[in-house]
């Protein structure tokens, strides 16, 4: 068990090691643009239903394959960030210039050969858990390609693309969730908590084209604010997060999250409003939430489940 | 208008083969793997069993639905006379629509997934109006399936349309690319199913464990598709008249090839006839030879042709699906003949690996242990495990029986042990069969299952009980494992054991209509019929398809007199499936109640003809015809179900009585 847990571990290292020794600083380079606090992100979902799963078959803890797993969605995540830069160069160029690519230190074909390396590892170690863990992950990868690579480019397609971002998430919790019941991992993930994530998310989730949005109108991509235009969609935006944090206890039936939920929605509510806009402010509230919400996870883990009939 | 315009700028989208293609495959796997997650019946990659999921997500259906979108390329091509390229890149965007099915069905069953199969075969073409005869709710068209077909004709027809203006053509497209996706469904079973003319009905050659000439059904099916792919592509090249096809298929040039891989194809054959006869008469094992050429064709073309770079790219994924479908082996071996064809001087060399290619359709993984025949044992266990396994599908156990007997003599095997434990289960020697599989150490998913069943029929619910437990200990299949204790409970009349692995088998996803099932069908044996009825409609509730829950019900009308209902129920669930011998006999009962013998008669003949290893449907017809007057007959039915099952007592007090 130890050396197949093991294995991707070591792989990565020797494969980094030899992009170390081969091209100097581009590690560096990769680790400046790989945007953690969107990494993050993905891996609450996991580790939120790691511990579902563990509350519900009250089956012993894996170390072993939770650690792996968390390394596979982050590496899947940063498999998409890369190729959704090389897809995003034409829009990066006009808006994200701190975008990986828009360095212009190393030629594409590195970071191609980089995604594809990533791509393997976190395929690899979600095949080391299991079979099926596997093609969840590999699902994962599927609607990220399909979000931003041609020909399909989900991303151009609002809302799909912020329908397909939240099932991502959803679909690393479930990940999460399979590590202890593999067999019908999407039948079985409570409903409740499903919600929680999926809902949320869907709502809020534009925020993120806020900062790209003269690239996006040039390159035909639609989002919420090349829709309603950047003053009326700032608006709309922010009361739809406003409404997913207040969403939150509803969903769960648990009322007395509302103390938290309102000063968090109405704090996200102006900093959505705040000129200049800053996308950090925004998901260090939401840390705010998840942190509250592991909180609660810990100590209530029965308000994120549903009952059985 | 704007159709049009999507359409242009789908046509300009410029992206490289390799991404569309990459497109296409994640189009396909997001399908498969949200059907089989959501499936009622079936786990998230289709099978407990990897390998064979593997083969069904990866190489089946994705081989599957290329072979549809060839057809349905050809079918534009010919009505519009368009660019190959830019129908391909439209008909790439609208595969999209094959993610529709199975989140309709998702829907529609609240969360439960419908299963979806092939059509039987030849039989099915009655059912070609199936997919839209929306008063009767057949088993294998789903909502969501209709609405995906209906899409695609809908968008065969608004395409044609715009591009040629004529309405003629415009409705043939659809007429036309119907008739193709109907023929996609028949056509595995009507290919594997054409030995049944000869009285085999299975000859899917080998089989998951019997590891034979294709290991599984998967890749049988594959192996279709991949005739199919080839044959429609042909027809587009040479529409296009494209030159590189006479490139290809250049006599001369692959003179070598050819004779290396039918020698051993061939030298495969000779071994394993003696014990293995039957393969002769195996449809797809033809097949497999045609599609081993074409494979080693197009590997020795394209080392040796500078064919541009598109096509070299559309060659070398076809020659990876479609050796991938012939087992992991020919796919090493081929890729071994290339790097030698490529790379190595000596061209006498190149016939080594093609010819262990052509070896290796027949013998799969034991190819490099029977190649050189040193020790016949190995050669003549494969035989007999290959017979066995057909005699076994087949029905013909006694012939299993003395064949993996045979087999077992060679060699010991856990597997052959199984098939020898499943075959004693399958002859009614049910002692005998439970001391081979409970012998058996570190039992596997098939093993349990066969074991317990063996325990419930020999009235041992507690060791079923037990020998499901252990299973789920060790992590085989629980979700499947806690339905069988609840059923078993069920009937044993344990309600806290019954509900205690309800509850563990709903965490673990069983959908709610078949807890729902089995908690009423504990009311209903308890004749508490009112909460049966209500658990039943809660099923009903959930799966308005469940031919369970509404036999159930009607078997619940039934003891309640209610004749009429119970007849109506039970009708409904044969409309859901019409192969359920046990609900044709409970039809059949019903018909006896209301002294309607003609169609209890036909109701149980029918019910035979499905299974006819059923004692208590002898028994029924036996009552029939005596009832109608027949003796002879009504002695011959009580004496085949002592054939059945000799013990079965109910028949031997009915002869001794009319013998009299």
């Amino acid at each position: 068990m130890i050396f197949t847990f093991t294995l991707p571990i070591l792989i990565t290292m020797v494969g980094f090691l030899f992009i170390k020794i081969k091209t100097p600083g581009f590690i560096k380079n990769w680790l400046k643009a790989s945007r953690p606090l969107i990494s993050l992100h993905y891996i609450f979902p996991t580790i939120l239903g790691i511990v579902l799963g563990n509350y519900i078959y009250q089956e012993p803890f894996n170390f072993y394959n939770s650690f792996l797993l968390l390394f596979s969605v982050f590496f899947s995540f940063q498999t998409s960030v890369i190729i959704n830069d090389i897809n995003d160069i034409k829009t990066d160029h006009f808006s994200n210039k701190n975008s990986l690519l828009n360095s212009g230190s190393f030629p594409i074909e590195y970071y191609t050969f980089l995604s594809i390396f990533l791509l393997m590892i976190s395929l690899f170690s979600a095949l080391i858990i299991n079979y099926r863990i596997f093609l969840i992950v590999l699902l994962g990868h599927i609607i990220h390609f399909s979000y931003s690579s041609k020909p399909l480019r989900l991303k151009r397609f609002y809302p799909i693309s912020i329908f397909i971002l939240s099932f991502a998430a959803l679909l690393t919790a479930i990940s999460g969730y399979a590590l202890f019941n593999s067999y019908k991992p999407f039948i079985s993930f409570p409903i409740k908590t499903a919600m929680l994530i999926f809902i949320p998310l869907f709502l809020s989730l534009s925020f993120r084209d806020l900062h790209d949005l003269e690239g996006d109108k040039k390159t035909d991509i639609t989002t919420l604010f090349t829709i309603f235009g950047i003053k009326k969609g700032r608006h709309i935006n922010a009361y739809l997060i406003l409404l997913s944090y207040l969403l939150v206890p509803i969903i769960l039936g648990f009322y007395p999250l509302f103390i938290a939920t309102i000063p968090l929605g109405i704090a996200s509510f102006y900093a959505c409003l705040k000129k200049p806009f800053n996308e950090k402010i925004i998901f260090y509230i939401y840390f705010i939430m998840i942190a509250i919400l592991g909180v609660f996870l810990h100590t209530k883990t029965e308000i994120f489940l549903s009952s059985i009939f | 208008m704007i159709i049009k315009k999507i359409i242009t700028g789908i046509e300009k989208e410029k992206f490289s083969f390799i991404l569309g293609f990459l497109t296409l495959f994640s189009i396909i796997l997001t399908r498969n793997i949200l059907e089989s997650s959501f499936d009622g019946k079936q786990l998230l990659g289709f099978s407990v069993i990897i390998s064979h999921s593997f083969y069904m997500m990866f190489v089946h259906f994705p081989l599957f639905y290329i072979s549809l979108l060839t057809w349905i390329l050809l079918v534009f091509k010919l009505l519009t006379k368009e660019e190959t390229i830019k129908i391909a890149k439209v008909l790439l965007i609208g595969m999209t629509v094959i993610i529709i099915a199975p989140v309709i069905d998702i829907i529609v069953s609240r969360g439960s997934g419908y299963k979806l199969t092939y059509l039987t075969g030849p039989a099915s073409i009655t059912e070609i109006h199936k997919f839209f005869y929306f008063t009767k709710d057949l088993l294998q068209a789903s909502w969501g399936q209709r609405a995906e077909i209906f899409l695609v004709l809908l968008g065969s027809f608004v395409y044609v349309l715009i591009k040629t203006k004529n309405y003629l053509k415009s409705i043939l497209a659809p007429i036309i690319i119907y008739l193709v996706i109907f023929i996609h469904s028949i056509l595995p079973n009507t290919i594997a199913g054409i030995p049944s003319y000869l009285g085999f009905k299975h000859l899917t050659p080998a089989a998951i464990l019997g590891s034979g000439i294709l290991a599984i059904d998967s890749q049988n099916y594959s192996v279709i598709f991949c005739i199919s792919i080839i044959s429609a592509s042909l027809m587009i090249a040479l529409i296009s008249k494209n030159t590189t096809v006479k490139e290809i298929f250049n006599l001369k040039a692959f003179l070598i090839s050819l004779a290396a891989i039918s020698l051993g194809i061939f030298y495969g054959l000779f071994l394993i006839f003696r014990y293995y006869p039957l393969l002769l008469i195996n449809p797809i094992f033809y097949l497999s030879v045609l599609l081993s050429i074409l494979i080693a064709i197009f590997t020795d073309r394209i080392s040796q042709l500078h064919i541009n770079m598109i096509e070299f790219q559309i060659l070398a994924v076809v020659i990876i699906l479609f050796s991938i479908s012939l087992g992991y082996i020919f796919m090493l071996l081929i890729l071994i003949f290339y790097l030698f064809k490529r790379f190595l001087k000596p061209n006498w060399l190149l016939i080594i690996p093609l010819f262990i290619a052509g070896f290796s359709l027949i013998f799969q993984q034991d190819s490099f242990k029977t190649i050189i025949p040193l020790k016949n044992e190995n050669i003549e266990l494969k035989g007999r495990k290959l017979s066995g396994w057909t005699y076994l599908l087949n029905g013909n156990y006694n012939k299993a029986l003395l064949t993996y007997l045979k087999a077992n003599s060679i060699s010991y095997n856990k597997e052959i042990q199984k098939r020898i434990g499943q075959c004693y289960l399958n002859l009614g020697r049910l002692e005998k069969g439970i001391q081979e599989l409970a012998e058996i150490k570190n039992p596997d998913y098939e093993t349990i299952l066969s074991l317990g069943q063996a325990y419930t029929q020999n009235g041992k619910n507690e060791k079923a009980i037990n020998i499901y437990k252990k299973a789920i200990k060790e992590g085989i299949s629980p979700e499947e494992f806690y339905v069988k204790i609840a059923q078993i409970a069920s009937r044993s009349g344990l309600e806290n054991e019954m509900n205690k692995a309800i509850d563990k088998a709903f965490l673990y996803g069983t959908p709610r209509h078949k807890l729902y099932q089995i908690k009423a069908d504990f009311y209903f044996r308890g004749e508490n019929f009112e909460k049966a009825h209500l658990m039943y409609d809660k099923s009903l509730d959930y799966n308005p398809r469940s031919a369970a829950s509404l036999t159930g019900k009607g078997m619940t009308y039934y003891r309640q007199g209610k004749i009429k209902e119970a007849e109506e129920q039970i009708l409904k669930a044969l409309k859901i499936e019409p192969n359920n011998d046990a609900v044709y006999n409970n039809l059949g009962a019903i018909y006896i109640t209301q002294n309607n013998y003609k169609k209890a008669e036909k109701a149980f003949l029918k019910s035979l003809k499905i299974n006819p290893n059923q004692e208590e449907a002898y028994y029924n017809l036996g009552l029939i015809y005596e009832i109608m007057g027949d003796i002879p007959e009504a002695l011959q039915m009580y004496q085949r179900a002592l054939n059945v099952n000799p013990e079965y007592l109910p028949a031997k007090i009915k002869i001794k009585v009319l013998q009299k």
